[in-house]
């Protein structure tokens, strides 16, 4: 036991300090993505008539609360298949995914207020969509809470898939019910037809360009995030696996 | 470039677009920096367990 | 693990795992329950000293004008239900686990789900009687009859939805460090899709909105109500494994 365990742990510290190819390239590409969106967003987008330049806000706001909403998602699903496999790499994805997607949430909630600021004059309404957008903030953060609170690993990883998928369906249920009985005041940015109805902006062809690089940019930015997480998380079991096996060796 | 921005008829909201972009770049830049000082920190508790179990065997 | 315990386990009575065993399991935790506390009072006691409590605090913090009456009034029927509702639920399962009683019950052969549908029906029982109580408090406090023959769906509808999901939160914060914290942390978030339709068809049905227009809270009431306690139900077991 012990000498198969010293055998693979110089094997182990090195898997753990070299990064694979594959996530430097993607890293690196993201990096690019972002600069590109950035150029896209500032520049190549022309300036909306009635906003003036705030309404750029808006690229990387949706493009944030998209990949956040996609990062919950993949938590549910996450936790489904943990619960049916029992592999704790489901576990650290659903983790993981949680982490990076209230990073990216939190981007939406306070660059919205701020364009909110202007466009409404206050920066907070309790509009179906910042409702939503704020009990997914809240309840991720709930399922972090969770996790800290539970020592048995086991344990910790049943609720944190139990929890991912109640609070998944909690998120679907506030947007959905509310969205369809009320009428939202918050512009519908994507899927719109351009230049009908109040609250519509008519996106002109390159601001339709902007928004889908951004949004292509974000699922790329999570993708990237959530690999290095995921990787921090293994890296955090190796080192939690190593000290219990030193200290059951020496204690 | 604030040519662009600045047109007769459009509000000059220039200040509020500058702040949203600041904060989102710097909640961005805040989470990978964590990322990194975590992987830092379990790096170096790898290293020293490294060193321990070495220093254990001789 | 579960595979030993099940070889250890006794001949079971095939009676035992009929399917109504589901119903008469359930019915006999809720027995149980209904027992315990009609000798100590102790859940129902607190939870309405808590909801009086509430809405004292209320009635001193919101100014209330005549027209804004009907719309805080149900918003405060609500908030206090929820929150004494969540005293409540930490009670039910935090006692069951700190008397080494969940133990037991997961020892028993029967299905896990009745133990879930067992504490679910004790809690909505609990809710409701201090729903029940406070018809009649707050509409002599605040002035507003609260006695409108729709207003038992709505209450039955958003209480067993909040029983329903709370019934299954409550039992994984019963695990955790520093639990009576963690619950209404963990619950209110999800519970917000329950209360927003409950809060809106209470508030229609006091300002005498007709019952055509209020329809589809009602309909979202039953819609969350439905998934609410169908993933609570499939769910539940992952929960209570050991």
């Amino acid at each position: 036991m012990a000498a198969t365990t010293t055998a693979q742990a110089p094997a182990d510290a090195q898997r753990a300090a070299s990064r694979p190819v594959g996530l430097t390239i993607l890293t690196v590409f993201t990096a690019l993505m972002l600069l590109v969106a950035t150029y896209m967003a500032f520049i190549y987008a022309p300036t909306e008539r009635t906003m003036g330049a705030v309404q750029r806000i808006f690229y990387f706001h949706v493009g944030a609360a998209w990949a956040g909403a996609l990062a919950f998602l993949v938590t549910a699903i996450a936790g489904v298949v943990y619960l049916i496999t029992g592999k704790r790499s489901w576990d650290i994805v659903g983790h993981s995914s949680v982490e990076v997607g209230l990073a990216l949430v939190t981007i939406t909630l306070t660059s919205g207020p701020i364009w909110a600021q202007f466009a409404w004059g206050k920066p907070w309404t309790w509009d179906p969509k910042l409702t939503s957008a704020a009990v997914m903030w809240l309840s991720y953060a709930a399922y972090l809470m969770l996790r800290q609170g539970l020592d048995d690993p086991a344990r910790r990883a049943r609720f944190g898939a139990v929890y991912g998928i109640v609070a998944f369906a909690s998120v679907i249920m506030t947007y959905f019910g509310v969205r369809f009985i009320e009428a939202t005041i918050h512009p519908v940015v994507v899927g719109s037809s351009a230049g009908t109805g109040e609250g519509d902006f008519g996106l002109a062809t390159r601001m339709v360009h902007a928004m889908v690089f951004s949004f292509i940019t974000f699922t790329f930015v999570y993708a990237t995030l959530l690999w290095h997480r995921i990787r921090l998380e293994r890296l955090s079991d190796r080192v939690a696996r190593l000290k219990a096996h030193f200290f059951s060796q020496s204690g | 470039m604030f040519a662009l921005f600045v047109q007769s008829s459009t509000p000059n909201t220039v200040s509020y677009l500058i702040l949203g972009y600041v904060i989102i770049g710097a909640i961005g830049l805040g989470y990978v920096i964590s990322l990194v000082i975590r992987q830092r920190n379990l790096k170096r508790d790898l290293e020293m367990l490294r060193r321990l179990q070495e220093e254990e065997k001789e | 693990m579960t595979l030993e315990a099940e070889k250890q386990r006794p001949a079971i009575h095939p009676a035992a795992r009929r399917p109504t065993s589901l119903f008469r399991a359930a019915a006999a935790i809720v027995w149980k329950d209904l027992r315990a506390e009609w000798r100590s009072k102790e859940t129902v006691s607190a939870m309405l000293v808590f909801a009086l409590l509430a809405i004292m605090v209320f009635s001193f913090a919101l100014e209330f004008d005549r027209t804004g009456r009907e719309a805080s009034s149900a918003g405060v029927l609500w908030a206090t239900l929820v929150f004494a509702g969540t005293l409540g639920l930490g009670r039910s399962l935090g006692r069951e686990k700190d008397q080494g009683c969940l133990d037991g019950l997961l020892l028993t052969p029967v299905d896990r789900s009745a133990l879930y549908f067992g504490k679910l029906a004790g809690n909505f029982i609990f809710m409701g009687v201090v729903a029940l109580i406070l018809l009649p408090v707050m509409s002599v406090l605040f002035d507003v009859s609260f006695f409108r023959p729709l207003i038992v769906p709505a209450l039955i509808l958003g209480i067993l939805g909040y029983a329903g999901v709370g019934t299954l939160i409550a039992s994984m914060s019963i695990y955790t460090r520093g639990r009576e914290v963690l619950l209404p942390i963990l619950l209110l978030p999800i519970a917000l899709s329950i209360l927003i339709p409950a809060v809106r068809a209470t508030r229609g049905l006091l300002e005498g909105i007709p019952f055509d227009e209020l329809l589809v809270w009602f309909n979202m009431l039953a819609a969350t109500n439905v998934i609410y306690i169908a993933l609570a139900y499939m769910l539940f077991d992952f929960v209570v494994e050991e």
